[in-house]
């Protein structure tokens, strides 16, 4: 493996029950645990002792189509951070706001309340909410396109990063002990790379082959240095989803039940959602038709997907229950499954490579899957001089590596429109 | 009797004076607790200096208190599908024990950016801000969970009741996505003077909570831009009724013995102290007055 100096970043994506559909149903575990506070609290507790860098919480403001077959996010972020703040010590806390559905200068506000508390332990993760469900919880009729929900994060993040460093008027937010806290941003479209080329510290990926990962590394390299911005003010950290056991028969026979797990119904509509058919009634024990899907230029969703689906199809005639069984019911986000050691190998190879600074990691099943990751795979890391044994700094800025904020980079360019 | 005490506002400038904020709070929130009191931690004025955001400093105190908690919101800051979310998930977990006092600013501007033109009344606006409140915390029962491992079945989406609201001001379809029992949700707190789904009310009328403002001395008063003329400062304790509720000068027995005459259901105290003071103030407060009960809820 080639040289790279410092050590890996690493998050746990607190994902409600885990990353995969059936999670909830995992043996041993309370099926409703989602929707209990000592279930985040213990996992962010967990993640302190294993010295990483953040919990990060998804979020969106509406309630998820599937709750029939999958929890959501129980718990709104700020509030449930503020409560994380009050039981850790030096754990970064990363939440997802939405920049279409918050007012600039009050989320400016809350969130750089819980900065200040937490003594500068704050990242915003920036995301426009899509779907016209969301949108009717906030007097919409439609959702917003793709270009203006981008038009809106830019100038929201812009005013946002702008009240975190006091520009305008009065300030609306206590001085931040990280000069403002860490913006972090998803979002591998071109306006998400645009976006992120501007503002983000930390971009998480879902990169699935280190080719993607360096091919996206370049692409964020090359919006950032449009805005001035170089290289390793940019922390690039995929999501990983793992699964661990202390054997690789073992580790194949967890994900196996993984996939077993996943609610049917679930497994079909998300099927169907990604390849833009209506598989709402279909016998889960008939064969796939072979015509089922048509040729690759009427894909709706990702073309990669769509061929990997027809391969499948063409290669083993699989009923629709294998076929969802084959493709396991992952969430999109490349899965790691094996030996902790050769999880921590796969990290190694990915980190050295340059296509990622760190990992969102993404357990399979929560909370042992965090347990496993965090008691097996960290103490690795750790023995190979791959990550930190103790937290040095004390702000998420610090325990990124961040460099520290220059005057230049505080003064945003704030859209002519706002 | 219900006695909701306010934490007087204080500068927040960094992480050092955010957390004397935070410790001055839950201090004065277990001192009251003490007696039954609960601890109102208000909103800044919208054109105000830097403030922590109550819901964000209620989650933080949810930790240690073991008493109730009412965060003020303002509706003209927060859409209300997002301050019902953050009340519904405080009152997750203080349950039983939140309440939120609404306070009429207008339209916030996620909603104003598509909303119509701003209604001339604020107060008919804030009664709907509080009617999708009240639908958006029945939206998503606690029951509609079953964790049903075996079937595959984690919930009854047909038990969640969406607000399905579209009024002049407002229009929010969903159910939230925080589920909670019913019977813990958060009180919902308004002014008496507006006829509103509020669970309890505040201001002037009999049968609400009397605002009672308090100085303990004339000093105090005066800091607070209060105007005493000459014959009120040699006649304390001085007792009086203004627009706002009662204003009380006087020590703590004075004002223990006019909030028993004047305010017999209950009160919302603001006393004009430091945050820092407050903790100490109600520990001499707190045992001249009758027995207090908890926040209670409309049926």
């Amino acid at each position: 493996m080639t040289e790279r100096s410092g050590q890996l970043h690493i998050n746990v994506n607190i994902l409600n029950a885990g990353v995969f559909g059936g999670s909830w149903r995992f043996p041993g575990h309370d099926p409703l645990g989602a929707y209990d506070l000592e279930h985040y609290l213990g996992i962010a507790r967990k993640a302190e002792q294993a010295k990483l860098d953040a919990v990060f919480l998804a979020d969106g403001p509406v309630v998820e189509g599937d709750l029939a077959y999958r929890p959501g996010n129980g718990f709104e972020p700020s509030v449930l951070l503020a409560r994380i703040a009050a039981e850790t010590s030096r754990i970064g806390l990363i939440g997802t706001f939405s920049s279409s559905y918050n007012d600039a200068d009050e989320l400016a506000a809350r969130l750089g309340a819980i900065d200040a508390l937490s003594g500068g332990r704050l990242g915003w993760n920036v995301v426009t909410t899509a779907g016209a469900r969301a949108a009717a919880n906030f007097g919409r009729d439609g959702e917003p396109d793709h270009g203006a929900r981008y038009r809106r994060a830019a100038e929201v993040t812009a005013r946002v990063v702008s009240g975190w460093a006091h520009h305008d008027g009065a300030p609306v937010t206590p001085h931040s002990p990280q000069g403002r806290p860490v913006v972090v941003q998803a979002g591998a479209s071109k306006d998400g790379v645009g976006l992120a080329g501007e503002h983000a510290e930390v971009i998480f990926t879902a990169a699935q082959t280190l080719e993607e990962g360096l091919a996206f590394r370049a692409a964020i390299d090359a919006s950032a240095a449009g805005f001035g911005r170089r290289p390793e003010e940019i922390v690039i950290l995929p999501g990983v989803s793992t699964v661990i056991a202390s054997t690789e028969a073992e580790a194949a026979e967890r994900r196996a039940l993984l996939a077993d797990l996943v609610p049917a119904p679930y497994a079909l509509g998300r099927l169907g959602g990604q390849l833009g058919i209506d598989l709402g009634t279909v016998d889960l024990d008939e064969r796939v038709p072979l015509d089922l899907l048509g040729p690759l230029e009427h894909a709706n969703g990702s073309q990669t997907f769509y061929k990997l689906v027809v391969g499948i199809v063409r290669r083993e005639q699989p009923t629709y229950r294998e076929l969802l069984r084959h493709l396991g019911g992952g969430a999109g986000h490349r899965i790691v499954v094996g030996t902790p050691e050769q999880v921590a190998d796969d990290l190694e190879r990915w980190w050295r490579s340059g296509a990622a600074d760190g990992f969102n990691v993404m357990p399979d099943a929560l909370p042992t899957g965090f347990d496993d990751f965090a008691d097996q795979v960290i103490p690795i890391l750790q023995r190979r001089g791959l990550f930190r044994t103790e937290y040095e700094g004390s702000t998420l800025r610090e325990l990124l590596d961040l460099p520290a904020l220059d005057r230049a980079r505080q003064q945003p360019a704030l859209a002519a429109a706002w | 009797m219900t006695l909701i005490v306010e934490l007087p506002a204080a500068a927040v400038s960094d992480a050092a004076s955010a957390r004397a904020v935070a410790e001055s709070a839950l201090a004065a929130a277990e001192a009251a607790a003490e007696h039954g009191a609960a601890l109102l931690l208000p909103e800044a004025p919208l054109d105000g200096a830097a403030h922590l955001d109550p819901s964000v400093l209620a989650g933080l105190l949810s930790a240690s208190a073991t008493g109730s908690l009412v965060i003020e919101a303002d509706t003209g800051r927060h859409a209300p599908y997002n301050l019902a979310r953050r009340i519904q998930s405080l009152a997750r977990i203080l349950p039983g024990r939140l309440g939120v006092l609404l306070r009429a600013g207008g339209l916030d501007p996620v909603t104003a950016a598509t909303a119509g033109p701003e209604r001339a009344d604020a107060d008919a606006a804030l009664v709907e801000y509080a009617t999708v409140l009240r639908a958006l915390q029945r939206s998503f029962p606690q029951d509609a969970l079953l964790g049903d491992r075996e079937a595959g079945l984690l919930a009854d989406s047909s038990k969640l009741a969406p607000a399905a609201h579209r009024g002049e001001s407002y229009a929010v379809a969903g159910a939230l996505n925080v589920p909670l029992d019913p019977a813990l949700r958060a009180a919902v707190l308004g002014p008496d003077h507006v006829d509103g789904p509020f669970d309890r009310r505040i201001g002037r009328a009999a049968g609400s909570l009397r605002r009672v403002l308090w100085a303990s001395d004339p000093t105090a008063a005066d800091r607070a831009g209060i105007v005493l003329d000459a014959a009120q400062r040699e006649s304390l304790p001085l007792v009086a009724t203004t627009d706002d509720g009662l204003l009380v000068v006087g020590d703590a027995t004075a004002l223990a013995e006019a909030i028993e005459r004047h305010a017999p259901d209950g009160a919302l105290l603001r006393p004009l102290v430091s945050a820092g003071r407050l903790a100490v103030v109600l520990r001499e407060l707190l045992p001249l007055l009758p027995r207090r009960e908890p926040l209670r809820r409309a049926a």
